[in-house]
C-alpha cells in the first residue's frame, strides 16, 4: 500500500520520498486492508509536509557509489592447460571402462597422451591447426570477402576469465530534491529525483526520474481536500532479468554461458570479431560478451506513468471524519529489441532479428470511509465503516517480431521492414473487488484494548454462488505497566501483552477467468493445414480452460500471541510473537490427469491446505558508555516451519519443473514447499567387487523376486547372458544410490526427500554506535538450516555434460580408487547416464546456511555551528558499504538464492554473485 | 450552524452514493473473459469446423510441455531410437535421457514418456469435444454436417487411440459420452481395439473419397482398419481390407493409390499430397508459429554442418549401423530379409575413425539406392544439399 493505494510493486518510489514503512503482522491490523493483503501488507507513507506557519524547507540528497561484481567470488574454471590435461584423463578413464585402447580424440589437444595446445583453435574451417599449416594470406583474403563467416582464433594461453569479461564495476547515483512546506491551513511536499544505475553486467542500464507532489488544504473548518501524485519515467537498457538479475537466471543465461565457456577461448579473434565455439571441441556455449554487447546493448524499454489519488475529508461533527478517495495508476510502456546474426557459435544465429511492443495499463481504487473517534471519560471509542471498489488493471498490449531487415541501421529498423513479421496482441480487463468493512476499537483507561474487524469482500474472480466472503478478526491487548501494582518499581518500564485472531480471504493466485469454460484459437497449437497448404494455415479452436464456477475464497486464519516488554528505563526491550497461519480451501490448480487432455488450463479448486508456524522476536539493548558515546544493538530473529497439509484427494505430491532433465523439487503433503527430492547418494562404486555384487535378481511381473527350488533368488541375466545391473549405468567411480525400499534394485521408488530450501531460522543484528556527531552502524544477516540445490555443478563437475565446455576445479578431486568416497565428484569420464549426471540426487544438495555482513556505515552530522554559519538546517555526510563479507560452507557463487516459491525456490542455476556496494551520501537541508 | 447543514447534505449524498454502490455491485463483479470463445460460439456450424481443425492440429503431437519431442508424430524416439534404427546423437550429456530409451532403461518418470501419453490423449480429448458438441447441437445442424464432422472426428480419435494402444498397450478407453470427472475413475484395461475398429468403420462408411488434401478420406479409414486388424493378428480380415484398399483406394485428390515413379519426390515438399499419401502430418511455413513446421525434428539435423548445411545444429537422431546395413541387398537387388545384412561380410562399409584428411572409398557392394535418402554418407550428395563430408570445425 502506498498512501492508501494497493500496488503490486514499489520500484517506482524514490526512497528519499518515503516517510515511513510499516510491516503489518497482527491479524486485525492487516485485515483492514482486505483481500489483496492476504500475503502480508507493507504500508508506505510518502512525505506529506506539516501544517503551520513556517519556512519551506528544502532537502537535497546526493548519493553516489559503485557495485563491485566480485570477480574473486565467481566460480572458478580450469585453466586452458588443466582443461586439456583433464580431457585426456577423461579419455583414459573412458578406455578403462570400455577396455578399448585410449582414443585421444579431442580436435584441439593432439593425439598423444600428453595434451598439447594448438597454435590456432580455429583457422577458417580447420580446428586445432598448427601454424605451419595455416595460410594466413588466404584467410585474410577470405575474411575480406566474407567477414561474417571467417574466423581466426588463437588460444588464450593465460585463460579468459569470462565472468570478469561480462562484468564491470558499476556506478550508481541518485539525486533528489524535496520541498516540505505548510501554512496554518495546508501542507505540501514536493520532490523530484533522478537515478542512474548501471548493472554489473555490460550494457545494463537503469534510469528513473520521478516527480511527486503531495498536498492537503483546508477549504473550510469541516472540509479538506488533498492529493498525492507521482509521475515516473523509467528506462531499462540491455534488460537482463528483474530482481537484480536473479529473475534472468536460467539455463541459457549469460552468467551460465560464462561458466560453460572454456577459458582457452579468447573474447575476440585475430580479426577483432567475437570468438566462440565454432572452434570444435568446446561444447555449445555462446560468447556471453557478444550476447551482451550485440544482442542486448541496443535493447531499450521505457515506461511513463502516473500514480496517485485525490481525496476529500469531511468533519461534519466533532469526532466524525468522512473520507472519500479516488486513486489509480496509468502507465504506458514500449520496448525494442534487436539481435544480430552471428556465425561464430557452434549453434549459430543465422538471422538478424527485431522485435517491438508496447502496452498500456490502468487501474483504480475508490474508497469511502466514515470514522468516529471519541473519549468518554476513561472509555475511548474509535469506529470505522467503509466501502471500497477497485479494479486491478485493464490494458492492452501489442508486440511483433521479424527477421532480416534490409539494413541493421537502428534508424532504419521497424516491424514494417522485417521479413516474416508476426504480430500478436492481447487485452485484459483485470479483476474487480467490492468490499464493505467495519472496525471498532475500544480502550479503557489506556490499559485494556480490544479491536474487532468485520469485512465482506466480493471478487469477480468467483462465480455468483460464492462471490462474497465474510472475514472477522479480533485482537486485544493488556498494558500491564499501567496497572497500579506496576507503579512502584523501576525495573520494568513497559509491559504489554497482545493477542490476535483473524481470518482473511485470498483470491490473488486465481486466474480472472477461473469460473469460465473457454475455447481459444492459437496459431501454434490449434491451427492446422487441412487444405494441405505449404504456406499459411487454417484456423481452429480447442478447449483452453475448464471452468470452476464453484470456487470460493481461500481463507487463512492467523493466530498471534505476543508481548512487548522493556526494562531499565527502556535500555532493554523485548518484542516477542508466536504466530500460526493456517490456510484452508487453498485455491490450487489441480493438474489434470493426462487422459483428460492437458492443453486446457485446469481450474483452481479449493482443495489444498497449508500451515505456517513461527516465532519472531526482537531484542533491543541501548545505553551509554560515556555521555557522548552511546550504542544500540537490535537482534531480530524468526523461526519458521512450513508444511503442506493437504493437496487433493488421491494426490499427495506434484513435482517442480526440470532443469536439463534434472527434477529437483517435489511439493508433497507433510513436507515444506519445494522440498528437494531425488536419489540418495551413499558414496561411489569403489571396487569391481562392489560392482559385481550389485546385480538384479529374477523377478515376476510385479517385481517380486522369484525363488528357485532351493528357495534362493537367482541372478537375472540379459539376452547376452550377462547379469543385469541393480542400478542402471553403474560403474567404477559413479554414484551409488541408497536402495530406500530395500528391494535389491534402484528404481524410481528409491527417491526420497533430501532437504528443504526453507530456513529453520533467519535473523538480523543491527549494531549502532554514536560518538558525538559520528554514527557507526552495521547490519548482519543470517539464514540457518536451509538447503540449496546447486544445479551449476551439473555443468562444471561432470566431464560428460557438454563435453569440452568449461569445467571446474572439482576435476582435481574427481574419483580415483585411492580417493574412494572422499572424492568430490564422480569419475572424470564421458559417460552420461542414470549413475552419473542423469538424475537428481543428494550430491546436488548442500547446506545453504550463511552469515553475511550486509551493511556497514559511517555518518557525520555537521548540524551546529558549521551549519548555522552556512545558513543550512542540515548537513550530513555518510559512507556505507553493503554485502561486504559472507561466511558459508556453500560451494556455489552465492548462498542467497532466490526463485519462485513452488517451482525453482532454492535452486541455484547460475545467479549473480552478490557483489559489495560502496556508497557516499550527502544530505543538505536549507 | 450553516457549515454543519451543508456537510450534512454532503454526508447524505455520500450515503446515497454508497447505497448505489451496493445495489449495482453484482453487475460490477461480473467481468467477461477476453480473447476467447464460449460454448455458444463454437456450437455453430462454423465453430464446429474450427473445433475439428483443432482436433486435426494434434496430429503433429505438439503440446507445450517440457521434453515435448517425446510426442513427435514420426516417433523418432519411441520408434526409431528405441527400435535400433537410430542413435541419440550429439554430445553424451546433451539429452542423456534419450539414450536410456535405446538401452531399455527409460522409466515412467521420464518426461518423454509422459508427453507421448499426454499429447495423444489431448488428441482424443479434442475429438471427443467435437463429438459431444455435435451431439448437443445436432438438432440445429444439417444432418450432412453432423455426419461430415463426426466421421472425421472419429477417424482422428481412432488414430490417437491406435498410437496409445501401440505404445502403452494398457490404456484408458472412453468415448465422448463420459464426463471428464468420470474419466479419472476408469481403469486402464479398456477394450481399445473395439473402439478403434468402430471409429474406423464409421469413418469408412461416412467419409467421402475425395476431400481437402490435409483431411482424412474414406480410404485412409480403410487402410487404418487394415492396419488395426494386422496389429491384432487378424490376418484374414486384414487381407480383406488391404485388398479393398489396393483395388479401390484413392488419395484425397481422387488419384488412385500408387508408388511414385521417382523416389525422391516422396519427401519433397513440391510434390506434397501425392498418390502415396494415405494420411499426412501436414506442415507449412509462414503460419506465424514454428509449431506448424515439423517442430519435432528441429534438432535432428547432421551435427554442425556449417551454415551451408541444413539446421547446422545439434545432431540428434543419427542413423545406426544396423539401419545402414539393412539397405544391403543380395546380388539380385532384393533385401536380405533374414537379417544376414548384419553379418560382417554384409556390413556396409563406414568411415568411423577415419579422419576427414584420410582417403575413404564408399561401399562398392550392392545397396538399395534409397540408402542415400536416409543416411548421409561421405562424399555422396545428401538430399540435394551437398556431398556429405566429415568436417572438423
Amino acid at each position: 500500500m502506498v498512501d492508501g493505494l494497493p500496488v503490486s510493486n514499489t520500484e517506482f518510489l524514490n526512497p528519499d520520498d518515503i516517510e515511513t514503512t510499516t510491516v503489518l503482522k497482527d491479524a486485525a491490523a492487516a485485515s483492514i486492508y482486505g483481500a489483496r493483503a492476504a500475503n502480508g501488507v507493507v504500508v508506505y507513507t510518502t512525505k506529506q509536509g506539516k501544517r503551520g506557519k513556517r519556512k519551506t524547507e528544502m532537502t537535497v540528497n546526493i548519493s553516489s557509489g559503485v557495485t563491485d561484481p566480485n570477480v574473486g567470488g565467481a566460480l572458478e574454471i580450469l585453466s586452458p592447460q588443466d582443461q586439456a590435461r583433464y580431457t585426456h584423463i577423461a579419455y583414459e578413464n573412458d578406455a578403462a571402462v570400455s577396455g578399448d585402447p585410449v582414443d585421444y580424440r579431442h580436435p584441439q589437444y593432439g593425439s598423444n597422451a600428453i595434451a598439447t595446445l594448438p597454435d590456432y583453435l580455429y583457422a577458417d574451417g580447420v580446428s586445432g591447426a598448427s601454424a605451419s599449416k595455416v595460410n594466413l594470406a588466404q584467410i585474410q583474403s577470405n575474411y575480406e570477402n566474407d567477414p561474417d563467416n571467417t574466423f581466426l582464433i588463437k588460444p588464450n594461453l593465460a585463460g579468459t576469465n569470462w565472468y570478469k569479461e561480462i562484468t564491470r564495476i558499476a556506478p550508481i547515483s541518485r539525486f533528489s530534491v524535496g520541498f516540505d512546506g505548510g501554512t496554518d491551513n495546508g501542507r505540501f511536499y514536493s520532490g523530484i529525483s533522478g537515478q542512474n544505475q548501471s548493472g554489473i553486467l555490460l550494457e545494463n542500464e537503469f534510469v528513473r526520474y520521478t516527480a511527486r507532489f503531495n498536498s492537503e488544504w483546508d477549504i473550510a473548518p469541516w472540509l479538506s481536500i488533498g492529493e498525492n501524485f507521482q509521475a515516473t519515467y523509467r528506462s531499462v537498457t540491455g534488460g537482463f532479468g528483474g530482481n537484480g538479475g536473479i529473475g534472468g537466471a536460467n539455463s541459457e543465461s549469460v552468467i551460465l554461458s560464462a561458466i560453460r565457456m572454456p577459458s582457452i577461448i579468447p573474447v575476440y579473434d585475430e580479426f577483432g570479431s567475437f570468438a566462440s565455439t565454432k572452434a570444435a571441441g568446446f561444447g555449445n556455449a555462446r560468447n556471453p560478451v557478444r550476447v551482451l554487447k550485440n544482442d542486448n546493448g541496443d535493447d531499450k524499454a521505457y515506461a511513463v506513468g502516473g500514480t496517485g489519488n485525490i481525496y476529500v475529508l469531511l468533519k461534519p461533527v466533532d469526532g466524525l471524519t468522512i473520507r472519500s478517495s479516488l486513486g489509480g495508476t496509468y502507465s504506458n510502456s514500449h520496448y525494442n529489441s534487436y539481435s544480430y546474426k552471428y556465425l561464430g557459435d557452434s549453434e549459430p544465429q543465422a538471422s538478424n532479428g527485431y522485435s517491438e511492443g508496447s502496452n498500456y495499463f490502468f487501474n483504480w481504487t475508490f474508497t469511502n470511509t466514515a470514522s468516529y473517534d471519541k473519549l468518554f471519560g476513561k472509555h475511548r471509542v474509535k469506529a470505522l465503516a467503509g466501502i471500497e471498489a477497485l479494479n486491478t488493471g485493464v490494458g492492452r498490449s501489442i508486440n511483433g517480431s521479424g527477421i532480416n531487415p534490409f539494413s541493421t541501421d537502428l534508424d532504419f529498423q521497424s516491424l514494417s521492414v522485417v521479413q516474416s513479421p508476426v504480430v500478436n496482441s492481447s487485452q485484459f480487463k483485470g479483476v474487480n473487488f467490492y468490499s464493505l468493512f467495519g472496525k471498532l476499537d475500544y480502550s479503557f483507561n489506556d490499559k485494556y484494548y480490544i479491536t474487532g474487524v468485520l469485512r465482506r469482500d466480493g471478487s469477480s474472480r468467483f462465480g455468483e454462488n460464492n462471490r462474497y466472503g465474510v472475514f472477522p478478526a479480533v485482537s486485544g491487548a493488556w498494558r500491564v505497566i499501567a496497572e497500579s501494582f506496576m507503579q512502584d518499581q523501576d525495573v520494568v518500564s513497559d509491559l504489554k501483552f497482545r493477542a490476535g485472531w483473524g481470518q482473511m480471504g485470498n483470491s490473488n493466485n486465481v486466474d480472472p477467468n477461473n469460473q469460465y469454460s473457454l475455447y481459444a484459437s492459437d496459431r501454434g497449437n490449434t491451427f492446422y493445414q487441412t487444405l494441405g497448404q505449404s504456406s499459411g494455415t487454417s484456423e481452429g479452436f480447442a478447449a483452453s480452460r475448464i471452468g470452476n464456477p464453484d470456487a470460493k475464497w481461500e481463507t487463512s486464519t492467523t493466530l498471534n500471541i505476543g508481548f512487548d516488554a522493556s526494562f531499565f528505563n527502556n535500555k532493554l526491550e523485548f518484542i516477542f510473537d508466536w504466530w500460526q497461519k493456517d490456510t484452508e480451501d487453498l485455491l490450487y490448480q489441480l493438474p489434470l490427469p493426462g487422459v483428460t487432455g492437458n492443453y486446457a488450463s485446469a481450474p483452481s479448486v479449493n482443495i489444498a491446505s497449508m500451515s505456517n508456524k513461527g516465532v519472531d522476536f526482537e531484542i533491543i539493548g541501548r545505553g551509554n558508555f560515556t555521555e557522548d558515546f552511546s550504542f544500540e544493538a537490535r537482534v531480530t530473529a524468526a523461526f519458521l516451519t512450513n508444511k503442506i497439509e493437504a493437496l487433493a484427494p488421491g494426490l499427495d505430491f506434484f513435482d517442480g519443473p526440470s532443469v536439463r532433465d534434472i527434477v529437483a523439487t517435489r511439493n508433497a503433503v507433510g513436507h515444506s514447499l519445494s522440498s528437494f527430492y531425488g536419489y540418495n547418494v551413499t558414496g561411489y562404486f569403489n571396487s569391481q567387487a562392489e560392482l559385481d555384487a550389485s546385480v538384479d535378481v529374477v523377478r515376476d511381473d510385479a517385481g517380486v523376486p522369484v525363488l528357485n527350488q532351493a528357495g534362493e533368488t537367482t541372478v537375472a541375466l540379459d539376452d547376452n547372458g550377462d547379469p543385469i545391473d541393480a542400478q542402471a549405468g553403474q560403474g567404477l567411480g559413479r554414484f551409488k544410490y541408497e536402495d530406500v525400499n530395500g528391494d535389491g534394485r534402484i528404481t524410481a521408488d528409491d527417491r526420497k526427500f533430501l532437504g528443504s530450501p526453507v530456513p529453520d531460522f533467519a535473523g538480523g543484528l543491527t549494531l549502532n554506535f554514536k560518538y558525538k556527531k559520528l554514527e557507526f552502524e552495521t547490519y548482519w544477516y543470517t539464514s540457518i538450516g536451509n538447503e540449496i540445490w546447486n544445479q551449476t555443478k551439473w555443468y562444471t563437475d561432470f566431464y560428460g555434460v557438454f563435453e569440452g565446455s568449461a569445467k571446474g576445479p572439482a576435476a582435481f578431486n574427481s574419483w580415483t580408487p585411492e580417493l574412494g568416497n572422499n572424492a568430490q565428484v564422480p569419475r572424470w569420464e564421458s559417460a552420461s547416464n542414470f549413475s552419473t549426471n542423469g538424475v537428481g540426487n543428494s550430491w546436488y544438495v548442500e547446506d545453504g546456511s550463511y552469515l553475511r555482513l550486509q551493511r556497514l556505515s559511517f555518518s557525520y552530522d555537521f548540524r551546529g555551528d558549521l551549519t548555522d554559519k552556512l545558513g543550512l538546517t542540515k548537513l550530513k555526510i555518510g559512507l556505507s558499504a553493503n554485502n561486504i563479507w559472507t561466511y558459508t560452507n556453500y560451494s556455489g557463487i552465492d548462498p542467497g538464492v532466490g526463485g519462485g516459491a513452488d517451482t525453482n525456490f532454492g535452486i541455484d542455476i547460475g545467479n549473480y554473485p552478490v557483489g559489495p556496494q560502496y556508497m557516499i551520501n550527502f544530505e543538505i537541508g536549507i | 450552524m450553516k457549515t454543519n447543514k451543508n456537510s450534512k447534505k454532503l454526508a447524505v449524498a455520500m450515503v446515497a452514493l454508497l447505497a448505489l454502490g451496493v445495489s449495482c455491485s453484482d453487475e460490477f463483479l461480473e467481468i467477461a473473459p477476453t480473447g476467447s470463445l464460449a460454448d455458444a460460439q463454437v456450437s455453430t456450424s462454423e465453430g464446429l469446423d474450427g473445433l475439428l481443425i483443432g482436433a486435426y492440429s494434434m496430429i503433429n503431437g505438439k503440446l507445450n510441455v517440457p521434453n515435448e519431442r517425446g510426442g513427435a508424430p514420426n516417433h523418432w524416439l519411441v520408434g526409431s531410437i528405441l527400435g535400433g534404427d537410430a542413435n541419440k546423437g550429439t554430445d553424451p550429456g546433451d539429452g542423456a535421457t534419450l539414450a536410456t530409451f535405446q538401452r531399455f532403461q527409460a522409466d515412467p518418470t521420464f518426461a518423454e514418456v509422459n508427453v507421448l501419453w499426454q499429447s495423444r490423449y489431448e488428441g482424443v480429448s479434442r475429438c471427443n469435444t467435437v463429438l459431444s458438441t455435435v451431439a448437443k447441437s445436432s438438432e440445429s445442424l444439417p444432418a450432412e454436417k453432423v455426419t461430415e464432422v463426426s466421421a472425421q472426428a472419429r477417424m482422428l480419435r481412432g488414430h490417437f487411440y491406435f498410437d496409445l494402444k501401440k505404445n502403452f498397450n494398457n490404456i484408458v478407453v472412453f468415448d465422448e459420452t463420459v464426463l471428464p470427472t468420470d474419466i479419472v475413475l476408469i481403469a486402464n484395461d479398456g477394450d481399445a481395439w473395439a473402439l478403434i475398429e468402430a471409429d474406423f468403420q464409421y469413418a469408412y462408411d461416412n467419409l467421402p473419397e475425395t476431400t481437402d488434401a490435409g483431411r482424412v478420406n474414406k480410404w485412409a479409414a480403410a487402410s487404418y482398419m487394415a492396419k488395426a486388424k494386422l496389429y491384432q493378428k487378424k490376418y484374414a480380415e486384414a487381407k480383406t481390407w488391404f485388398d479393398d484398399v489396393i483395388a479401390n483406394g484413392v488419395a484425397c485428390n481422387g488419384e488412385k493409390y500408387a508408388l511414385l515413379d521417382d523416389y525422391s519426390k516422396v519427401f519433397n515438399a513440391a510434390f506434397d499430397n501425392h498418390a502415396e499419401a494415405i494420411m499426412d502430418v501436414e506442415s507449412s511455413n509462414e503460419t506465424g508459429s514454428v509449431n506448424n513446421s515439423n517442430w519435432f525434428d528441429d534438432l535432428n539435423y547432421p551435427y554442425l554442418t556449417g551454415n551451408e548445411g541444413p539446421g547446422d545444429c545439434c545432431g540428434f537422431f543419427q542413423p545406426s549401423f544396423e539401419l545402414a546395413n539393412s539397405f544391403r541387398t543380395g546380388a539380385d537387388g532384393l533385401p536380405l530379409l533374414d537379417k544376414s545384412y548384419n553379418l560382417p561380410a554384409n556390413e556396409v562399409k563406414n568411415d568411423m575413425d577415419i579422419a576427414s584428411t584420410e582417403p575413404f572409398t564408399p561401399d562398392a557392394g550392392p545397396l538399395d539406392p534409397r540408402i542415400d535418402f536416409s543416411i548421409g554418407r561421405r562424399d555422396i550428395p545428401y538430399l540435394g544439399w551437398k556431398p556429405h563430408q566429415v568436417k572438423l570445425g
